[in-house]
């Protein structure tokens, strides 16, 4: 029998605990990773608070590292299958799972999403951009919107 | 699963994209769509302007989207109706682009050049009605615009040129003519798409006397070359158009660096000069030189005993990556009829 797998406890911002093989964690998070190294976290009593992210989400991050780490070998197609579908959420999720990666910089789930954010936007037309990325107030004048409008007709 | 992300990403009030986030996005989008975002927000439009942005948009872009359009075969000669071609600079693949209708089997056209995937061509279909067109072949858009060229004179000078400006979607078409040699104006037309219409400007110049067909269009200006000596054989110098300001500047070529050029050629959007010389050692060497805009000089570099393996002249197409394209006559083909060239590729590397 080799040594039990070690664990390391995730606090949610509502204050429920996950328990992750701590080399799930450490290989996806820079973060989590730096903690571990400096020491500051110890196993006995420890748990990591991670006030910003919320249970539903936190669950998703980790489902990501814990199927990355598992299963890194499987073929190409496969894994991005599996990213997609674990990308379909909705508008709302994503934001909060953008959130979530850059707040433990997990770099490839990172990636993942910005693609994601970067297929939506592609082709968009102006408003759309704006309702997507909800940008009520954009700043520009009657004026200077007519004079937009006038230079780059096919943006509207 | 597309229509659920039209939702907002950030419906919650006072959810906020932080800015080094969006950043990161939109450092990774095309430049299409961050010229389009550009637009959305007076904030995006500052921090999408700036020259860190368009530096790092660039190089995240540089691998995705370098996808050319060539033309092969010389239409006037051959009749091709199949000439556009969309190659694929990293694997090499081709696919046949789709033609305008308006450039049938009859009548006569050629490219003067494409940019962001429009291509721009002079034609006619019966006699001196010379026009203009811009063509967009993965969206199947033409759009015809007024050829402001004096159709009835025999010009002396004249050149086109047609390009993007870095990072916008307005695009200028170039049209510089001269009546006779000793004249000393030239006419300057510029069409931008902005304005909707062609501008009229006078410059005076008497040195100028044989653009090149061929030109490019970089950093907002159009560039040709000026070719000079008893038969016009002889590049004198790299002739700068401002397309927005009018400004013409001159680019000696100093025989030292570059000699024999035999034409301009855009690489990574940047225009270069390409020729050989022949070493005391015997063969030729190709040299190619970058055409530096900001700087207003030309930069050369120098690959030995290259372009003197085929040992006659060649006209380089293009370069990729480590190679360049050249295309080499081939008359007992050309006498059969069908497309004479021959496309050879050069090592550089």
């Amino acid at each position: 029998m080799g040594s039990p797998v070690k664990k390391i406890m995730l606090c949610s911002s509502e204050k429920e605990i996950f328990s992750v093989e701590e080399q799930v964690m450490v290989q996806h998070s820079v973060i989590i990773n730096n903690m571990i190294e400096d020491g500051s976290y110890n196993h006995e009593e420890s748990k990591i608070p991670l006030d910003c992210v919320d249970s539903k989400t936190l669950k998703k991050v980790i489902d990501y590292c814990t199927h990355h780490t598992h299963h890194h070998n499987d073929n190409q197609e496969d894994l991005e299958a599996w990213d997609a579908q674990f990308l379909n959420v909705d508008s709302n999720g994503l934001y909060d799972l953008l959130m979530a990666a850059n707040y433990l910089e997990i770099r490839n789930l990172l990636d993942l999403i910005y693609g994601t954010i970067k297929n939506m936007i592609k082709g968009k037309k102006i408003d759309e951009i704006r309702r997507i990325f909800n940008i009520k107030d954009h700043g520009f004048t009657p004026e200077e919107e007519e004079q937009n409008r006038k230079e780059y007709p096919h943006f509207y | 699963m597309e229509n659920q992300f039209l939702g907002s990403l950030a419906e919650m009030g006072d959810q906020v994209f932080p800015d080094d986030l969006l950043m990161e996005i939109f450092t990774q989008t095309d430049p299409k769509t961050a010229a389009r975002c550009r637009t959305a927000s007076t904030t995006w439009r500052v921090r999408l302007s700036s020259d860190r942005f368009r530096r790092d948009n660039t190089l995240a872009n540089i691998e995705k989207h370098r996808k050319v359009l060539l033309q092969i075969g010389d239409p006037e000669t051959y009749g091709s109706n199949e000439s556009f071609c969309i190659v694929n600079c990293v694997d090499g693949g081709r696919v046949v682009a789709p033609m305008p209708e308006q450039l049938g089997p009859r009548g006569w056209w050629t490219v003067i050049g494409s940019d962001c995937g429009v291509i721009c061509v002079q034609y006619s279909t019966t006699g001196p009605d010379l026009r203009l067109l811009l063509w967009n072949p993965l969206l199947r858009v033409a759009r015809e615009l007024d050829d402001p060229a004096d159709k009835l004179l025999k010009q002396a000078v004249f050149g086109y040129a047609f390009g993007y400006r870095a990072g916008t979607d307005n695009y200028c078409v170039v049209h510089m003519s001269k009546k006779h040699v000793l004249d000393r104006f030239l006419h300057c037309n510029i069409f931008n798409f902005a304005d909707g219409s062609w501008k009229h400007a006078y410059i005076n110049d008497q040195r100028l006397t044989h653009l090149d067909e061929g030109s490019a269009f970089h950093l907002g200006k159009a560039v040709w070359v000026n070719w000079g000596g008893r038969s016009l054989m002889i590049a004198t110098h790299v002739v700068v158009l401002d397309a927005e300001t009018f400004l013409l500047s001159k680019i000696r070529i100093n025989c030292r660096s570059i000699q024999h050029v035999q034409a301009m050629r855009v690489l990574d959007g940047i225009p270069h000069l390409v020729g050989y010389e022949r070493s005391p050692y015997g063969g030729l060497s190709t040299i190619w030189c970058k055409i530096d805009l900001e700087s207003m000089c030309i930069v050369p570099f120098i690959k030995l005993g290259v372009a003197g393996q085929y040992g006659v002249p060649w006209n380089p197409v293009t370069i990729m990556g480590d190679h360049m394209i050249t295309v080499r006559e081939n008359n007992r083909k050309r006498a059969g009829g069908v497309n004479g060239a021959v496309l050879t590729k050069i090592s550089l590397d």
